[in-house]
């Protein structure tokens, strides 16, 4: 306080005194400074002339706080400016203009820094190398300048502690919420509490509030039944009073298009659908209790003596629901059709729980419709897309009627209808089909054996794993089946799980040993050639080649998964097989040689114009194999577009490979062939076929690998 | 002295590519066939890394390489 006075009082007597004990160096702030100062000197308000006078204010403490008599008060335009010029001043010094409560945010570093520094200053270079870029520090990029804003709020966030205790708490203080309570204050004891404008009923035995209509029309025995012994619980209203007289005279909200007789391409409105599957399950017609007593009149307010034109759908009403001789016809209280609109029960309570949580439905068919007399007259004139609604509706029914006959079982009874639309639906993939040649006798027998009835109403049948399908799927069904049954009886789910884990693991145990002899079993191919199966080690190496090829790091290989590549990599050289067979043969040969292998990576575009054969030989096989392809010369041109028998030079495919490596140029581009070999037929080694070749390699080979 | 590490089972190879193809093999077709079949690998396993981490899993599984299967068939083959 002292020290704002003091600083009204230089400012009034001595400005340029003031003024230049903060800036010695530089008046050009000062000028202006003291224009902005006179001019608000002189467009203070009167009060503030007073405040000026200091001697007799100066002994009283002010009632208020030096803010409010600041002599610039801060929304004025030369405080704007004052703080503008803050701005442009270091932050080391006290600016000039400083508004109390605005000190923090003129305080706030934001450009300061980098304003001032100067541009020597900043760059300043070494003095000896004036070009070098040792001592230069880099130009400020955005990001910097960011970085550097930052820091200098973080060491003024240190400097100023007190930030926060300087904010206006006037906020705080004057919520909305505080100034209704204030006025709830002032008002309560003048003011009465309003009356309910809803039905005044006849208060329930418990004495609690008011009851919906529709459960007062609903069930009164069962309400004088039920709710003596409750929870004195506040019961939800459930609609607006329909039993009051007045509102006889409204008129039910219906459209005026589907009225016009004129109208003929507007048969009726369609209203948004929901699906049957995606809603809560549809229980209001059990919900509702008593089969004599028909819900529509609740719901729909079709008794005259109940009309009620809010309980109607949101949406467009049926049309003259009002005439009760339409009404029972439309509604025919023997058939009891579902209702679209309803207060339901969320799912998983039983139907005599009375509990406060309902909601509201919202209606899953049209109710524009007619509505037929019939059930099966609706389903048999309902459109194409009402088709699935109407099957809904229909199989609703009939869980109805389970319902009413069997109603304590319903719960353990719904998840056994599932299994087997969960068999049609889980189908496996195709690629599985190619284990079931190989399974046993036994096991094809068991597999045709499956029954899906049996499955779905036997869950816990131990022995039908399926053998040729991803393990993860059906398994997990299983389990689903488990626990649903377990729900029903535990002891012989406990008993008969003990039998399936054995009976599990025996499987498992068979089926490690059928995979083994399958290991060990000689395959034979289509030429009815045996042939060993590709051993694992191998794939499994190759695959993790691969795999670090790809960036994939080291992998763990799961037994499945490499299982599966060991599958995938017969299956690959089946079909290597037949096309190499295929080019030898197109070729009239009966031996497989490298062209035709040059030929189908071509086809398989692993080899184009900017990837060489040798190129991917050195980049995938070790050293010595790409010595063997190029000592061994098998002129790796494919077999077309010209027949080049004739390169089995020994200079030529060498020359044929440097000059693909080193301009990259089309492998199958055909060299001209030397006219010397052109008739010339190609020499065959007589041991390159057989097992022969074994010694000759580099590598020793045996079968165990 | 201890044999060289192998790259591939050499004679197992060829043996298996005989007998599919039903015809004998050059000399050193099987190294191309070891390359050709390493290049599938590779396809196989980028697509099944492809499938299984869409699957949000860690390592592969037969279903993602059942599906990456036929892409790589393709990719190769035609």
């Amino acid at each position: 306080m002292s020290e704002y006075y003091q600083l009204n009082y230089q400012l009034n007597n001595d400005p340029d005194n003031y003024l230049l004990e903060f800036h010695p160096s530089g008046p050009s702030f000062n000028h202006y400074r003291r224009e902005l100062r006179r001019i608000q000197n002189e467009n203070k308000p009167p009060y503030a002339e007073t405040e000026n006078g200091l001697s007799e204010d100066d002994s009283t403490p002010e009632p208020y706080s030096p803010p409010s008599t600041s002599p610039s008060p801060p929304s004025s335009v030369a405080t704007m400016d004052l703080e503008i010029m803050d701005m442009g001043r270091d932050v080391d010094e006290t600016p000039v203009h400083t508004p109390v409560q605005r000190r923090a945010r003129s305080l706030e570093p934001s450009i300061s820094r980098l304003s001032m520094n100067t541009p020597n200053e900043r760059y300043r270079q070494n003095p000896h190398y004036p070009h070098s870029s040792i001592n230069t520090p880099a130009p400020p990029t955005p990001h910097a300048m960011a970085a550097r804003r930052a820091l200098e709020d973080r060491r003024m966030a240190m400097f100023t502690p007190g930030r926060t205790r300087r904010q206006s708490l006037r906020e705080q203080r004057e919520t909305p919420m505080l100034i209704l309570r204030n006025l709830g204050r002032a008002l309560a004891p003048t003011s009465k509490a309003i009356d309910s404008s809803s039905s005044p009923e006849k208060p329930s035995p418990n004495g609690i509030g008011n009851r919906g209509a529709s459960g007062s029309a609903r069930s009164a025995g069962r309400r004088n039944s039920d709710d003596d012994d409750e929870l004195p619980i506040d019961r939800p209203r459930l609609s607006l009073p329909i039993d009051e007289g007045s509102s006889d005279d409204l008129q039910p909200p219906h459209s005026s298009i589907l009225d016009d007789p004129s109208n003929i391409t507007v048969q009726s409105v369609e209203l948004p659908r929901r699906a049957t599957s995606e809603g809560p399950p549809r229980r209001s017609f059990g919900y509702l209790g008593d089969s004599d007593v028909t819900p529509w009149d609740d719901i729909y307010g079709n008794d005259d003596t109940n009309p009620d034109p809010f309980a109607y759908p949101p949406g467009i009403a049926p049309h003259a629901p009002t005439d009760p001789e339409i009404a029972d016809l439309q509604f025919p209280p023997g058939v009891g059709r579902e209702s679209d609109f309803s207060l339901d029960m969320p799912s998983g309570l039983s139907d005599n729980e009375q509990t406060t949580t309902f909601y509201m439905r919202s209606p899953v068919v049209d109710t524009v419709e007619a509505v037929p007399e019939d059930e099966d007259a609706s389903s048999s004139s309902s459109d194409s897309d009402d088709v699935p609604l109407m099957e809904g509706r229909q199989s609703e029914k009939d869980r109805l009627l389970e319902q009413a006959t069997e109603p304590e079982e319903q719960q353990g009874e719904q998840p056994l209808e599932q299994p087997s639309e969960l068999l049609d639906v889980g189908f496996p993939d195709l690629g599985d089909f190619e284990h079931v040649p190989d399974l046993g006798d036994a096991e094809m027998d068991a597999l045709t054996r499956y029954d899906p009835e049996t499955f779905a109403q036997d869950p816990v049948r131990p022995g039908d794993e399926w053998i040729g399908y991803p393990p993860g799927r059906p398994r997990k069904r299983r389990r689903e089946d488990d626990e649903s049954s377990r729900a029903a009886e535990a002891e012989a789910e406990a008993q008969a799980q003990a039998h399936a884990q054995a009976e599990a693991r025996a499987q498992a145990q068979a089926r490690a040993r059928a995979r083994a002899q399958a290991q060990a079993q000689v395959r034979v191919s289509a030429h009815n050639i045996q042939y060993p199966p590709v051993t694992n080690l191998f794939v499994r190496q190759v695959v993790q080649h691969a795999a670090q090829n790809s960036a994939l790091g080291h992998q763990r290989l799961a037994a499945d998964a490499l299982e599966t590549f060991s599958r995938a990599s017969e299956w690959f050289f089946r079909q290597l097989g037949d096309d190499l067979r295929a080019y030898a043969g197109h070729a009239r040969r009966s031996m497989v040689e490298e062209r035709d292998l040059v030929a189908l990576m071509h086809r398989q575009r692993v080899i184009n114009a900017e990837q060489s054969l040798f190129h991917l030989a050195s980049h995938n096989l070790p050293r010595e194999l790409q010595q063997l392809l190029r000592s061994n010369n098998p002129g790796y041109q494919p077999a077309y577009p010209v027949a080049q028998q004739s390169g089995i030079q020994l200079q030529q495919p060498l020359v044929n490979a440097q000059s693909e490596t080193v301009t990259g140029l089309r492998p199958f581009v055909p060299n001209p062939p030397s006219p010397s070999h052109a008739g010339e037929k190609r020499k065959r080694d007589e041991d390159d076929d057989g097992e022969s070749d074994n010694e000759s390699l580099v590598f020793p080979e045996d079968d165990d690998y | 002295m201890a044999t060289p590490r192998r790259p591939y089972p050499r004679t197992r190879l060829r043996r298996i590519i005989k007998a599919h193809s039903g015809m004998k093999l050059s000399k050193n077709a099987d190294v191309l066939i070891y390359l050709n079949y390493t290049m599938f690998m590779n396809a196989l396993v980028r697509e099944a890394a492809i499938h299984a981490r869409q699957a949000g899993e860690r390592s592969f599984t037969p279903r993602n390489i059942m599906k990456a299967l036929p892409v790589c068939y393709f990719a190769c083959l035609f």
